[in-house]
């Protein structure tokens, strides 16, 4: 059954039809094969696994997300980048990381981001004399060690298919984010030096009052989230809902960038992304439902224990899972297919979930951008206009430095487990 | 007798524009219902102190149907997430052909998940939801009608590859 179910998903997708709608069709054939369960199992594992409340904050953090750049809030926390850190050097570069440690926190969409940051920032910096591969390459990783700063749709998924709490997963990709930003700003400072790029005039005591204070609206966000979050207030689909309500009324009352009128369009755009996801995590349902009828986590832990019992090992090997699924299945369905598999045998191994689910996503993460197929190095490259043989050999070393940072986090389970400790006793 | 062809060409594309226009405001309107339901689950339980019973549940059930609904809006916009490897590599015929077949496979899914669901809303009629008190078989109808207008969204992607490849064949 497992065979005819892995033969089947592995050819259609090689065939391009959507992972979603492969993943279907290989657990239907799956069901026929065995001949015991009724294909109704389907239909109700689908609408069961979508039939959750928690879910529902991916849909209303994508459309604040949308709500919010269209309000032109990813603009100014550029500008508040800048002004706090464009005259040391490498500045532009390290505008970069933290602009998309800052946007990464409101946005919750990969694509969003890389595209936001990437349209506004490639140009200048190629100005102040980075080249654009470098350009692409900072932006790239910079947007891999977004990924882990909340709100973020995939700690959303991998939270309610392994039943844990949302907000505690949240607040442990902090750290861990902050962990892989250093090793990013330690590395461009050196390597703008060694480039010789000038830096830029500082910024007057004006100017950064005006950028804080364009800037305060967008990061009283994460403020009113995280607030009702861990207040106890609200849960963090209603946070997010919140949210939602709170950008709205910046773009259409504070900085009237649309109006009532282009609602439907913002609405439109973000169902199409939570639409996307939602058949994913429906056909997933019935996937691991398969996959937890037929034992196969027991089989996957027996033999995976059987080469080595270390928890490292382990750790090491999903890691390298994760990389290069993320980068094969573009981010989200890698988490999909494997966490139903591995994570079981990380319990099993006396692994920290938050721990776990915290690597997973770090290391997807980056395959996401992973030359030659990652899709958020594809989408970074067709905005600067480079091809993408040529950007990925400035990626190679910020590779490294996202692997360094994703070791550290992995062999310290202090950095990821420290904030849930303090905020969830 | 061109110019017959051409009006109804006309209609066709006016006909298929104002059937995306509803399918699209259908799912605004369940994704800004699915809004104003949470908030105002918050506010009654947060500042009136009387919480709604049946927000959250009606919540999930929009939530369902906008998943639905909104899967064939993705399919138009060829959204899904898919593997094209393989295919990039593909001359511009045969990434037709593999085209034909993945639409294909999705007709098949759709099918198949359409005939399974009919059971599934015949069993769940007499059933009625905790808090809202609708039959079960409301929140499962969203199935087959995604379903079906995935199929219709497939069929016309399928339909303009085929023209694609006769336009290619007869130069």
């Amino acid at each position: 059954m497992i065979l005819v179910l892995s033969i089947t998903f592995v050819t259609l997708m090689l065939l391009s039809v959507p992972v979603s709608f492969a993943m279907g069709l290989a657990s239907i054939a799956a069901i026929l094969w065995q001949g015991r369960t009724p294909l109704n199992t389907v239909v109700t594992q689908m609408v069961a696994g979508m039939d959750s409340f928690p879910l529902m904050a991916i849909p209303f953090f994508i459309l604040a997300g949308e709500l919010m750049e269209r309000a032109g809030i990813s603009e100014r926390l550029v500008n508040l980048a800048k002004a706090l850190v464009a005259h040391v050097r490498g500045g532009l570069g390290m505008v970069v990381i933290l602009a998309e440690y800052l946007f990464s926190g409101i946005s919750g969409s990969t694509a969003a981001d890389v595209s936001a940051i990437g349209s506004m920032l490639i140009a200048p910096m190629e100005r102040a004399g980075y080249h654009k591969g470098e350009a692409i390459a900072i932006i790239c990783a910079a947007t891999a060690m977004g990924i882990l700063v909340p709100p973020c749709i995939f700690m959303i998924v991998l939270a309610s298919m392994t039943n844990q709490s949302i907000g505690a997963m949240f607040v442990a990709g902090f750290v861990p984010a902050v962990v892989i930003a250093l090793g990013l700003i330690a590395y461009v400072y050196w390597r703008s030096g060694t480039l010789g790029i000038p830096r830029a005039a500082k910024a007057t005591g004006g100017q950064v009052l005006r950028a804080l204070g364009d800037g305060v609206i967008a990061m009283v966000m994460p403020v009113i989230i995280f607030g009702a979050i861990f207040g106890g207030i609200t849960t963090v689909t209603e946070a997010a809902v919140v949210a939602v309500l709170y950008s709205a009324l910046v773009g259409l009352v504070v900085y009237r960038r649309f109006g009532v009128r282009d609602l439907p369009a913002i609405l439109l755009a973000s169902s199409i992304n939570t639409a996307m996801i939602m058949l994913l995590v429906g056909v997933a349902t019935v996937f691991s439902w398969i996959l937890t009828v037929e034992r196969v986590p027991q089989a996957v832990a027996a033999l995976v224990t059987g080469i080595s019992s270390s928890p490292w090992v382990f750790l090491l090997v999903s890691n390298l899972i994760f990389i290069v699924f993320g980068a094969i299945l573009e981010g989200l369905p890698a988490l999909i297919v494997f966490v139903p598999v591995m994570y079981p045998i990380a319990t099993q191994l006396g692994i920290d979930p938050l721990h776990y689910g915290i690597l997973v996503i770090a290391s997807i993460g980056i395959g996401i951008f992973m030359p030659p197929i990652g899709v958020g190095l594809f989408i970074a490259c067709a905005i600067g206009k480079m091809n993408m043989v040529d950007a990925a050999r400035y990626m190679i070393p910020y590779l490294g430095i996202l692997v360094i940072g994703l070791l550290v986090v992995t062999f310290v389970p202090w950095f990821t487990l420290v904030l849930p400790q303090v905020f969830l006793k | 007798m061109t110019s017959a062809n051409e009006g109804g060409a006309l209609t066709q594309v006016r006909f298929w524009r104002s059937y995306e226009a509803a399918i699209n405001a259908v799912a605004v309107v369940l994704f800004a219902a699915m809004v104003v339901v949470t908030a105002a689950g918050v506010f009654f339980r947060y500042v009136l102190n009387a919480a709604l019973p049946w927000a959250e549940e009606a919540d999930r059930y929009l939530f369902i149907w906008l998943s639905f609904v909104g899967a064939a809006i993705t399919m138009r916009h060829q959204a899904h997430i898919a593997v094209d490897i393989l295919v990039r590599s593909f001359s511009a015929t045969a990434c037709d052909w593999a085209a034909l077949l993945t639409y294909g496979c999705i007709l098949v899914f759709v099918g198949t998940v359409f005939w399974a669901s009919e059971r599934v809303i015949d069993v769940t009629s007499t059933t009625r939801t905790t808090a809202t008190d609708i039959p079960m078989s409301w929140v499962y109808l969203a199935v087959p009608v995604g379903c079906t207008l995935i199929a219709i969204e497939v069929l016309r992607l399928a339909a303009s590859t085929v023209r694609r490849m006769t336009r290619r064949a007869t130069p």
